[in-house]
């Protein structure tokens, strides 16, 4: 079954297409979860919240950009929710400056050990370093989704480089281009 | 964005983690959206198919099985005429009045139930047998039994629905006009025909060589003579006589002194009202009719009135008290002076007496013959107002006064309600309604630009006669 077709069917209220929605595209959408909440047991509760509203929302969905991309975003929202429910805001205001790590890194290639990184990272960071570098929020739209100042942001972005250089060489992760 | 960004960006758009979709699926089907808005609308569709068959079905029932039940009692009685389910819609009046019309005026336009009458009535003619021959019908049409009726003027004057229905409604000298002209004066030895009694309370449709309009009773097919609970448009003589009482919200309004009016909204309290008036109503349209009578109406209030009076006095009382080295104590009397305030409070009771004429409009939105459900609006004119009252005074003695109209209903009072009749034998009905109506008092003695407005909620019980 097509992406289209999953669509229009689930629109159509056919049990089977919310099947199918759910079986192709969970474990993308795990993978995501996971690497906000940082564990496999948060995840998987923001999976099915994930799909919930989903399958609440599908009949406004249009077809005008990426149902991928679509379906990341609820799942971003509905963890960044959770995340901003569980922590207080001022565990993510942490005033500390640090330099930029720079460009020199050791060239290595393991996906696994990229994932397990981003899990590693302590949470304002992790949650820094998703919303900048894998979902491409600038620091302005991340200070106001975490209600956080952008210098922190960015301060806190450059904190989540740092401990990365650390954990690659602690896991001997490749990072190949 | 560095290229380490760059790679994790990469690879955590791509990656994928490994689920237990059973799992995952059976906490997630219970969250699968169904068609709950059909179902619902199916629901709704069907619920109100069936309440439209049941009503189609008991009006059709109820009203047929009548006349059937009375026509049976008449063993050698003449079916003419068909039942045609095309008159059992609820424009029936009109329908029957239409198939009058065409009875009179287009002859040419005889359709099979017609010819089928008059085949029937010329079998009649031709034959002795006594089933085709007219008698009286249940609904006491004296035309007898062996009356015969010519084919010409089945052709001429039976409209496409039941004999015994339009017969008795036509008017006696319209048939024989008719006749006599139609058929010549031989004829007129058949035009005994029954002659309705409550002609004129049916309704007249302006065709000018029609010297009275059939018109068709409807209550009358049941086959007893019910008159309908409802005025007819060319009547006013029915009378309906009632009484009430309600309750009274006072406010004042207006006030340029803001404490005042506050003051004043504290004391008054409105009590009950109680009317009596009658009244006479004309029906103006298929639902709508309009009421016009007299009312005398009483309006009690209640004011708190609560007053300081400072007063004051001058005592001989001790002064002063002294007590010396030796510990003996004296007394020194003399005069004090100060003030009592005293409160009071009275009550007043004020009524107003009024008389007004009343002038309603009615929407009938339910009614059948024997009961009428209707909204109504309207206004209500002051002819006459006095007030008078009586209160407590400071010793508690009860006085009365009375004063020449210190407030005139000067402006129109609105109301709005709902009302339901019924009726209970040949020219009488019950008559209910709750109404809500708002009067405006304005204060002229003395002027001011207070507004006393009364907001009443009263129920009436009334009869209605037709005359």
């Amino acid at each position: 079954m097509t992406e289209s077709n999953i669509i229009m069917k689930c629109k159509a209220y056919d049990k089977a297409a919310f099947k199918e929605l759910v079986r192709v595209y969970s474990p993308g959408l795990m993978s995501v979860c996971k690497r906000y909440m940082g564990n496999k047991y948060d995840a998987e509760d923001m999976l099915q919240e994930t799909f919930i509203k989903v399958f609440q929302n599908i009949m406004t969905y249009e077809e005008t950009g990426s149902f991928r991309a679509w379906l990341n975003k609820i799942a971003a929202t509905t963890c960044l929710k959770e995340i901003r429910k569980n922590y207080l805001i001022a565990d993510l205001e942490i005033d500390e400056m640090e330099a930029d790590m720079g460009a020199d890194y050791i060239v290595l290639n393991d996906e696994t050990g990229i994932m397990k990184i981003i899990e590693e990272l302590q949470m304002p960071y992790r949650l820094v370093f998703n919303l900048f570098v894998i979902e491409g929020f600038s620091h302005q739209e991340i200070s106001l989704l975490l209600g956080v100042g952008e210098s922190t942001s960015r301060t806190q972005l450059s904190r989540a480089r740092k401990m990365i250089k650390e954990l690659v060489l602690k896991y001997n992760v490749q990072l190949i281009a | 964005m560095d290229k380490q960004d760059k790679i994790f960006k990469e690879v955590a758009r791509n990656h994928t983690t490994e689920v237990d979709f059973d799992g995952l699926w059976v906490t997630l089907e219970p969250h699968v959206p169904k068609r709950k808005n059909d179902k619902k609308l199916l629901w709704v569709w069907m619920s109100i198919s069936g309440l439209l068959i049941i009503s189609v079905l008991t009006w059709y029932f109820g009203i047929y099985k009548s006349i059937d039940s009375n026509q049976g009692d008449n063993s050698n009685e003449m079916l003419v005429g068909d039942q045609s389910p095309d008159i059992h819609g609820k424009n029936i009046d009109d329908q029957l009045i239409n198939s009058t019309k065409d009875a009179f005026y287009t002859s040419e336009n005889s359709n099979s139930s017609r010819n089928s009458v008059s085949r029937m009535a010329q079998e009649s003619q031709n034959t002795s047998n006594p089933d085709f021959q007219l008698h009286e019908t249940s609904v006491g049409n004296p035309l007898t039994k062996n009356q015969q009726v010519s084919t010409d003027y089945y052709n001429q004057y039976l409209p496409n629905f039941r004999f015994s229905t339009i017969i008795h409604v036509f008017d006696e000298e319209l048939i024989s006009d008719k006749i006599s002209d139609n058929l010549g004066d031989e004829k007129q030895t058949n035009e005994i025909f029954y002659v309705d009694e409550n002609q004129d309370k049916h309704i007249p449709l302006s065709i000018p060589s029609l010297k009275s309009t059939p018109f068709i009773d409807l209550h009358s097919i049941r086959g007893e003579k019910e008159i309908t609970i409802l005025p007819a448009r060319n009547r006013w003589f029915n009378l309906l006589i009632y009484s009430g009482i309600g309750k009274t919200w006072i406010k004042y309004t207006n006030q340029n002194d803001a404490k005042l009016l506050q003051k004043m909204n504290q004391a008054e309290v409105g009590k009950e009202y109680l009317n009596i008036g009658l009244s006479t109503e004309k029906k103006i349209a298929q639902r709508w009719y309009i009421n016009v009578g007299l009312r005398f109406g009483r309006l009690v209030s209640v004011i708190h009135n609560t007053s300081s009076i400072v007063n004051p006095v001058i005592s001989q009382d001790i002064t002063e008290i002294i007590i010396d080295s030796l510990g003996i104590e004296r007394l020194i009397y003399g005069q004090k002076s100060g003030y009592q305030i005293m409160t009071t409070t009275s009550t007043w009771f004020t009524y107003h007496y009024q008389l007004e004429l009343p002038v309603t409009v009615k929407y009938s939105f339910y009614s059948n013959p024997r009961y009428r459900v209707a909204v109504l609006g309207g206004f209500t004119l002051p002819i006459w107002m006095n007030s008078t009252g009586s209160y407590y005074d400071v010793e508690g003695i009860w006085k009365k006064f009375s004063e020449s109209s210190p407030f005139i209903a000067n402006k129109l009072s609105w109301m709005y309600g709902m009302e339901c009749e019924w009726k209970f034998n040949q020219n009488g009905s019950i008559h209910t309604s709750i109404v809500n109506e708002s009067k405006k008092y304005s204060l002229i003695q003395p002027p001011s630009k207070s507004d006393k407005n009364n907001s009443i909620l009263y129920f009436n019980l009334g009869y209605r006669h037709h005359f």
